[in-house]
């Protein structure tokens, strides 16, 4: 009788003392021209340029890494570490000419060596697949011309060639001590880590392009999306990405909000492997019965923007917005559907969500409801994302699970690799013989006219076979403090801090 | 000893919290069981023209960010909450009946293995546990049940083995034993009758610890999943609406907890008063 | 007359836990005991506290995990009536179950025959049906003690051995039992090993006295003779004490 009373004192007492502890501060680090942002996840234990598994990672680290080209945020790529590159007329040598002045947070001086010894260990280490295969399976060879000129050789054409060349990040030749005091050449340079905690960014004074406005940046790590908010509420942080529409609803007045996309495909994704999933008719009828303008409005105050297939608008050309409507919603089409399936009752379906994002288990459970209204009684099931990656990604255990999908680099098999045949990331088991021709078709061509028409074309065979629900490119929120300037959005999943700055 | 109540008296009479414990307790279930059949709102159907209301006569607890009517969920998820505190009180209650019996009435080396188990699990914060084994497993009822019910084991077989280790040495267990019964007839039929006097109380005291234990764990995320409605599941949700526009969430179904534990508490304490 | 048990060269030690500061030791309760005990006959056992009356009992009735000597029964289980009838009664249970739970241990009858037996029982220990619903908590010592008989010779038994089963009674009330264990032999041709401090409750129900002092008997006879010729010191301090 006693102790829940007394727990309940308690919390009381313990919620009051955290209300007193949340004044309003007066606001040092703005003189001082630093920044606290808030990040959702801790970072990789290995910061190597070569081991950034996890998004969260990529988009910190491309502060500090830099490719031969780099990903501009209208999604172009420009010329970075290399000034110019002359590309021989049947498409197989490229030869770069490094830009002169560049030094490493080291103080060393860029050469060509760097350059070839980069290549040769990403080649040797990296854990991304398409970039394991680009250099292992197209690339010839990559040589020193002369201290400031790097050839790279071909096997065959790759119109993405740049784009890859744009992530393979370059580090002082022999360097060994990347995981933990991680070098490069970008606007930021590497200061100190606190495993669970922080992460520190000084401003490169030398840096060869425009300068960083920001001296220091402080990555906090919240590892739940509640204590994410509360820092923002404490004013603790000033600037936290990937927001959701709850979590800036009631955001106090110190912070702007600025919209932008995800840059990543959020689909309903289902395993084409087990019944009755591997019936088309099923999986359409499930497109049929979703409606994803009403999963928008409940989840994100209908923010975002639908995608009709496994490609997301940032992509500009790639993007087919026509596919966007091929599944009007429409109940008693996806009953007929599924009657003529064979299954006119229904059927059972788990939908597993990663439990740490928050957006998709609400996603998932607005779907669950809406399917369970033309019969497929779904229920949704929370996991771990550690067990995510190994059961569901990995292991491939599921029927079906929200989930995002984004692209590594700026090319169309970033998005579309993963649903030929016998791609290892095929998670979802699409098979189409007309699918894995129409890519295969593409990536040999040097047209870009063509490949894209190709790549769309395989886009429409993704979304006409329903391989799965694809759903929206997620609205992404970004709070930063009132008066902090210059934050803009990128194609890909960055957060590029070099043109962020207190305005005077 | 545990007096047995003369016959045809009032157990309430005089009992201010076996009456308020009782009284709160048929509530609560009557709402709940209500909850199972009828609720004012389809407590899962989602309502993009009903988002985060707050409490009005259409809906009295008001609605969650998906426009779900909270006082349908709330009726609806208590049910959940129940059934694993039901669940969780009767296995933990019969393992720990059978661990107790058998412990306290042979003693020797089963007794002291058994027990230092009992120990080790008591030594443990039970919530850090919980958590320890659902990160293994997965959330969802059936293992909350289980883990819980694992936990509970404890409380109950140290109850009964100390009754159990009493009665033994009475002379009407000597006696049944030279009538020829059994151990286990004695067990059974001799000893566990003047065992539930003290048992009732630890039963509801459990079914109390039983439904904390479901909030706490599945207000850390690791109990119930999204798509089963329960009070800490609904906990957990709410947590990031309590500071910021929405803190009717959390309010109301902190209230509902708060009724419930409230009512197995005074219900546990009226029986221990009884007993005495 | 049939022998119904007989007893020859009882020895029963007790071994003290050792501890820290205490060497472990052995106290011997009983010392060569032997008797024999006939179909019908009332043997009385008598002695001070600590005597080894109670251990002889639990050794006769077979509650004795390690003794030395043989006992002997010729007849089927022993009942026992115990000292204290509120912790002989189970609390929980009503005086109707307690009565039909040894005859459910033997199995021998059915529902119906139970309850003649237990009505039958129950109205010559000289209490009425509507006892049958009653718990121990709301009896008297002396009908809690009526049930307790009624108890022991629902099964029929040869042998009881009582072990001071008046001795928590008021003195009125201990006549009505006495009068009532002598009848129920009588009526169902029992023996009985009746053990008592109490001389004089030991004549009004015995033909036979057994008298015990540390364990080890003393003197054993006829009860007027006894009563009339004590011949060891002990037995006469027995009996001054009872007048």
């Amino acid at each position: 009788m006693k102790k829940p009373l007394v727990s309940l004192l308690l919390s009381a007492l313990l919620l009051a003392l955290c209300l007193a502890g949340c004044q309003k501060t007066g606001d040092p680090r703005r003189e001082e021209g630093v920044i606290a942002v808030g990040i959702g996840q801790d970072l990789n234990s290995s910061l190597s340029p070569y081991q950034l598994t996890t998004a969260g990672t990529r988009e910190v680290m491309f502060n500090v890494y830099e490719g031969l080209y780099k990903p501009a945020f209208d999604g172009s790529l420009v010329p970075a570490l290399a000034e110019t590159v002359a590309v021989s007329d049947d498409g197989l040598v490229y030869t770069f000419t490094l830009r002169g002045g560049v030094t490493f947070h080291n103080g060393k001086k860029l050469s060509a060596a760097d350059v070839v010894w980069s290549y040769e260990t990403c080649r040797d280490t990296t854990t991304d697949a398409n970039v394991k295969s680009i250099l292992t399976g197209t690339v010839e060879s990559v040589r020193a011309a002369d201290d400031r000129t790097v050839v790279i050789t071909l096997k065959q054409r790759d119109g993405d060639f740049l784009a890859y060349a744009a992530s393979v990040y370059i580090v002082p030749s022999g360097y060994d001590k990347l995981d933990t005091e991680p070098v490069g050449t970008g606007p930021f340079r590497y200061v100190s880590r606190k495993v669970q905690e922080e992460i520190v960014f000084a401003r490169y004074d030398s840096y060869w392009g425009s300068k960083a406005r920001l001296k220091q940046v402080t990555f906090k790590v919240y590892e739940s999306g509640t204590a994410l908010v509360m820092a923002l509420d404490a004013g603790t942080i000033d600037m936290a990405a990937h927001l959701t529409g709850a979590q800036i609803k009631g955001l106090s007045d110190r912070y702007t909000v600025l919209e932008g996309t995800m840059n990543l495909v959020q689909g309903l994704y289902l395993n084409n492997r087990v019944a009755p999933l591997n019936d088309v008719r099923v999986r359409r009828a499930l497109a049929y019965a979703i409606d994803t303008d009403q999963m928008m409005k409940l989840t994100a105050d209908g923010r975002g923007t639908k995608v009709g297939s496994a490609m997301y608008p940032a992509f500009g050309k790639y993007f087919d917005d026509s596919l966007t409507d091929l599944y009007k919603t429409d109940a008693a089409r996806a009953r007929q559907l599924l009657a003529e399936a064979g299954y006119p009752d229904g059927f059972d379906l788990t939908i597993i969500a990663p439990s740490n994002y928050t957006p998709h288990v609400d996603t998932a459970q607005v779907l669950a409801e809406q399917l369970k209204a033309v019969g497929v009684r779904a229920t949704v099931r929370e996991v771990e994302w550690n067990t995510w990656v190994s059961d569901i990604y990995a292991g491939r255990q599921f029927e079906a699970t929200v989930c995002g999908f984004d692209a590594s680099t700026m090319t169309a098999g970033a998005m579309l690799n993963r649903y030929v045949s016998d791609s290892s990331k095929n998670m979802c088991g699409f098979s189409s013989p007309e699918y894995d021709a129409l890519m295969a078709q593409a990536a040999s061509l040097n047209d870009d006219a063509r490949r894209t028409e190709l790549y769309r074309e395989a886009e429409r065979v993704l979304a006409e076979e329903c391989a799965s629900v694809f759903l929206q490119d997620m609205a992404d929120f970004v709070a930063v403090r009132t008066g902090l300037t210059g934050y803009r959005f990128y194609p890909l999943y960055v957060m590029d801090l070099s043109t962020v700055g207190w305005e005077n | 000893m545990a007096k047995q109540p003369v016959k045809n008296k009032n157990p309430f009479a005089g009992n201010w919290f076996l009456t308020a414990g009782a009284a709160i307790t048929v509530f609560m279930i009557l709402f709940t069981l209500l909850g199972q059949i009828w609720t004012p709102y389809d407590p899962s159907l989602p309502d993009e023209n009903a988002m985060s209301l707050a409490p009005s006569p259409a809906h009295w607890f008001g609605t969650d960010s998906f426009g779900r009517d909270i006082l349908s969920r709330v009726m609806n998820g208590a049910g959940t909450t129940l059934l694993i505190a039901f669940l969780v009180v009767l296995i933990g209650g019969i393992a720990g009946v059978i661990i107790g019996s058998l412990t306290g009435y042979f003693g020797g080396v089963v007794d002291e293995v058994l027990m230092r188990i009992c120990d080790l699990i008591t030594a443990f914060p039970s919530i850090l546990l919980a958590l320890i084994i659902l990160r293994i497993m997965e959330p969802g009822v059936k293992n909350v049940v289980w883990v819980l019910a694992i936990l509970f084991v404890p409380s109950f077989a140290r109850v009964v083995r100390t009754e159990f280790a009493r009665c033994r040495t009475q002379n009407y267990v000597k006696l049944a034993r030279l009538q020829g019964a059994g151990p286990f007839r004695i067990m059974l039929r001799h000893i566990l009758p003047n065992v539930w006097p003290v048992l009732l109380p630890a039963v509801s005291i459990g079914f109390n610890n039983a439904v904390l234990a479901e909030a706490s764990m599945s207000f850390l995320g690791v109990g119930v999943s999204a798509s089963e409605v329960s009070l800490g599941r609904m906990l957990y949700d709410s947590q990031n609406t309590i500071l910021r526009g929405a803190p009717w969430y959390a309010l109301t179904v902190g209230l509902v907890i708060v009724l419930m534990i409230l009512g197995f508490s005074l219900l546990g304490e009226g029986l221990r008063q009884r007993n005495r | 007359m049939d022998k119904i048990l007989e007893v020859r060269d009882l020895n029963v030690s007790y071994t003290t836990e050792g501890t820290l500061f205490r060497k472990k030791e052995v106290q011997k309760v009983l010392k060569d005991v032997s008797f024999d005990l006939y179909a019908g006959e009332a043997l009385g056992l008598v002695g001070g506290s600590g005597s080894g009356k109670t251990t002889l009992a639990r050794a006769v009735l077979g509650l004795l995990p390690r003794y030395e000597g043989t006992v002997t029964h010729y007849t089927p289980r022993p009942q026992v009536i115990f000292q204290d009838p509120s912790s002989a009664l189970n609390p929980a249970r009503t005086v109707g179950w307690i009565m039909e739970e040894p005859l459910l241990i033997h199995g021998k009858y059915d529902a119906p025959e139970r309850r003649r037996r237990i009505l039958a029982m129950l109205e010559q220990v000289g209490l009425s049906e509507e006892y049958l619903d009653r718990h121990p908590s709301e009896l008297s010592g002396g009908q809690k003690q009526r049930v307790l008989i009624a108890a022991a010779l629902i099964v029929r038994p040869r042998l009881v051995v009582a072990d001071e089963p008046v001795s928590a009674l008021d003195v009125t009330i201990q006549a009505q039992i006495l009068k009532l264990l002598a009848e129920m032999r009588r009526r169902h041709g029992l023996s009985y090993l009746f053990i008592s401090h109490d001389m004089n409750v030991v004549y009004q129900l015995c033909d036979r006295v057994m008298v015990m002092q540390e364990g080890r008997i003393v003197e054993t006879g006829a009860i007027d003779e006894i009563f009339q010729h004590p011949k060891h010191p002990y037995t006469r301090q027995l009996i001054e004490a009872a007048n």
